[in-house]
């Protein structure tokens, strides 16, 4: 990361730049057609393009780790849980007018303070910051892989501990009481 | 040559590995388990956490350090000072003590043990590492595997809508707050590139200036994760839902260890990390202390004795206000030249704290063995029916009040209270003596409940409710009309809209100090004695509130 602005023109961007741009301005609109639409499942859909849209940031940024990381987990796990949750609850496939909360103006004025507060801080921050995307790699695998293992290791080794008590807490939590009694009793009966 | 890979100090890190590793044996045993051998977890559990808290023992000097980096100015991100020593012991202490309170409730209330006990057990893995850990990474991972099982334990009792909604309320909230501290972390790293504290202290005292904005918003964002976990207001919310709605040993593992969670993190990232930026989060302490203990304790006092949960309710809002307390001297640390001298007066506060806080909620859980509604009055006249618990309760109490005979709580009162008079911040101390009186309301007023005759229509029933009493057990039938009618006649006024429960609690009361639960006793008896012997000893805690800890 370099702090200066000479060697780079705001008004003479290159084919990164613009790319970099174009994928954002979609994803944004993604972003807003998932939460403004009424049917849940086109929700869900429009949320794979703004992950998406999110991966390819990634990648044009040389982050190639992260961007399929993005992609694995967001794109590829959370969003089909997504989906699995709603066929398994049943819930309404076509438009669904009584999705719509009544919190709906808090929201909004909530989302709007943030994004507000975000942009100007971090467009105050970084509007001369420019990365050099032509020097070494910095989040390719090797990179970050060596990072992690050379160097975070422990907090490594304490999330594994904290996805296993998530996992069992999760199975804990979902087992209802009668599919835990039952497969006791035959036990009980030998 | 140095070696690549970080070289590992076993014997530092071995009271959290311990905890760790007794949470997977149990998982493991569980399965291999019959039935009816299921309540050998529970002493499993308590073993391991005896166990590693003898672990501390060898580690006493406070000078190890492990999981250093292999390059650059080696920092370390796991240290064993005094700071995490004492805050671990408090984990280990604590969880040990909770584990005692839950060996009765996972068998009465079929919660699933082998599960209950490696929550509970991951959970306190999780707040043992965080005092020690000095990268923000670490930190952050450390606070979630805190809080993350805390969220499954309040839902455990399955079948309760109260409960999961709970901890749903829990889980939500907690994890938003968790990500806005993420992102904090995130601007503290873009400005300072590195996520180890010491370092982080020497990025934020010379930041490019135009990068100034984004780590005082960073700083600020940090520190809201860990107030939450501190249930500081306006993060607090989830508190009183979340203690009634949990098993009982829960709520009392949430009000020490997960509190601790909070305030060890809170006094590492601002008093280690965030130095050069106290101007910043120095009042805004100062601000969250005061509206902290006053929220909690005028809502403590505004509790109705008589409504279901009411006990439970007034030590959850009791407890958010003894968390503005812990906060006073973080807050001190902001306005002090030397921050690091104010750190130790929380951890003797807190470690006063959780000793006499465990002891109330199991001598809670000791009323509830015969009235399960955990309301207040049911604490009425306690003294009459089982002197010792009504003074031990009547003792913890007074030190929650800071009142002697409750010495020790009198003096980590005043060790707070010098952090806040001598940087300078007399309204705080203003603030917290207001509280204090507000708080020695409801104390006093609860302690007077137990000592309190058992009827409150004419103290003459007195005999004629002793009389009942001993006749209850000779009767044939301890149902019937017969020993019900005067039990209707003694029962308190107030819990007059259960007065059929009342009746048959009243009359089986007699043989109740024999039915306890020996893990309750054991917890009440450990509480208590520890709790005595602090406040013959003071010194062995308030040494921590004199000089640095780090």
């Amino acid at each position: 990361m370099i702090l200066t602005a000479e060697a780079n023109g705001f008004l003479s961007p290159n084919g990164v730049e613009i790319v970099f741009l174009l994928v954002g301005v979609v994803t944004l609109g993604a972003a807003v057609i998932t939460v403004t639409t009424r049917q849940l499942v086109h929700a869900a859909l429009w949320l794979v393009v703004a992950l998406g849209g999110l991966a390819v940031e990634y990648l044009l940024l040389t982050a190639e780790f992260i961007a399929w990381v993005q992609v694995l987990i967001y794109v590829g796990s959370v969003v089909v849980l997504l989906l699995f949750g709603l066929m398994l609850t049943r819930a309404p496939i076509g438009r669904s007018p009584d999705a719509d909360s009544e919190n709906r103006w808090v929201a909004l004025a909530v989302a709007l303070a943030a994004a507000a507060t975000l942009v100007t801080v971090v467009a105050d921050a970084f509007r001369s910051t420019w990365i050099d995307l032509d020097r070494s790699v910095q989040g390719s695998p090797e990179v970050t892989g060596e990072s992690l293992f050379r160097h975070w290791v422990l907090p490594f080794e304490a999330l594994s501990v904290l996805l296993l008590a998530a996992l069992v807490g999760a199975i804990t939590l979902s087992r209802r009481r009668g599919a835990d009694d039952a497969p006791a009793s035959p036990k009980q009966e030998r | 040559m140095t070696s690549l890979v970080q070289s590992v100090d076993w014997v530092a890190v071995a009271p959290v590995l311990v905890t760790a590793l007794t949470g997977l044996a149990v998982l493991v045993t569980d399965l291999f388990l019959a039935p009816r051998h299921k309540p050998l977890l529970g002493w499993v559990t308590i073993a391991g956490l005896a166990l590693a808290a003898l672990c501390l023992i060898p580690l006493t000097d406070g000078d190890r350090a492990t999981f250093c980096l292999t390059t650059g100015d080696r920092q370390c991100s796991y240290v064993a000072d005094h700071f995490a020593l004492a805050v671990q012991l408090l984990v280990v202490g604590g969880a040990l003590l909770t584990a005692l309170l839950s060996v009765t409730t996972v068998r009465r209330e079929a919660l699933p043990a082998g599960e209950y006990w490696f929550l509970l057990l991951s959970s306190a893995a999780g707040a043992a590492l965080l005092p020690a850990s000095r990268d923000l990474a670490t930190l952050i991972v450390a606070l979630e595997v805190a809080s993350l099982p805390a969220f499954a334990l309040v839902g455990l009792r399955r079948g309760d809508r109260g409960s999961a909604e709970a901890a749903l309320k829990f889980f939500l909230s907690s994890v938003v707050a968790t990500a806005v501290s993420l992102l904090g972390v995130s601007f503290v790293y873009a400005a300072t590139g590195s996520l180890h504290l010491d370092t982080v202290a020497g990025g934020l005292d010379d930041v490019d200036p135009r990068l100034n904005a984004l780590a005082a918003l960073g700083v600020v964002l940090t520190l809201v994760g860990f107030a939450f976990k501190l249930a500081a207001v306006p993060f607090h919310f989830w508190v009183p839902d979340s203690y009634v709605g949990a098993p009982l040993p829960v709520a009392a593992y949430l009000s020490v260890v997960g509190k601790s969670a909070g305030f060890s993190g809170l006094a590492l990232v601002t008093v280690v990390a965030f130095r050069p930026y106290a101007d910043t989060w120095g009042p805004a302490l100062a601000v969250l202390a005061a509206l902290t203990m006053t929220t909690g304790n005028v809502a403590a006092l505004r509790q109705r004795p008589d409504q279901p949960a009411s006990a439970v309710r007034l030590l959850a809002w009791s407890s958010v206000g003894q968390a503005g307390y812990l906060l006073v001297p973080l807050a001190a640390a902001g306005y002090h030249d030397d921050p690091e001298e104010m750190v130790g007066a929380t951890v003797a506060y807190a470690l006063m704290y959780a000793v006499v806080n465990l002891g109330a909620f199991a001598v809670v859980a000791l009323v509830a063995e015969n009235r399960p509604g955990h309301r207040l009055t049911d604490h009425r006249a306690l003294f009459s029916r089982n002197p010792l618990a009504a003074l031990t309760m009547g003792f913890f109490l007074l030190c929650l009040a800071g009142l002697p005979p409750g010495v020790i709580g009198l003096f980590a009162k005043v060790a707070v209270f010098r952090t806040a008079v001598d940087s300078g911040l007399g309204w705080l101390a203003v603030v917290m003596a207001v509280n204090v009186t507000i708080a020695l309301y409801y104390y006093l007023k609860w302690t007077a409940l137990l000592f309190a005759t058992p009827t409150t229509a004419t103290p003459t029933t007195t005999p004629a409710a002793r009389a009942t009493a001993t006749t209850a057990p000779a009767a044939p039938t301890p149902g019937t009309a017969t020993p019900g009618a005067p039990g209707q006649a003694t029962a308190p006024t107030a819990t007059g809209s259960t007065v059929a429960g009342s009746t048959a609690t009243a009359a089986r009361e007699p043989s109740v100090p024999a039915s306890v639960p020996h893990p309750l006793t054991a917890a009440i008896a450990l509480a208590a004695a520890l709790g005595v012997a602090l406040s013959g000893a003071p010194q062995l805690i308030l040494r921590l509130a004199s000089g640095t800890l780090f």
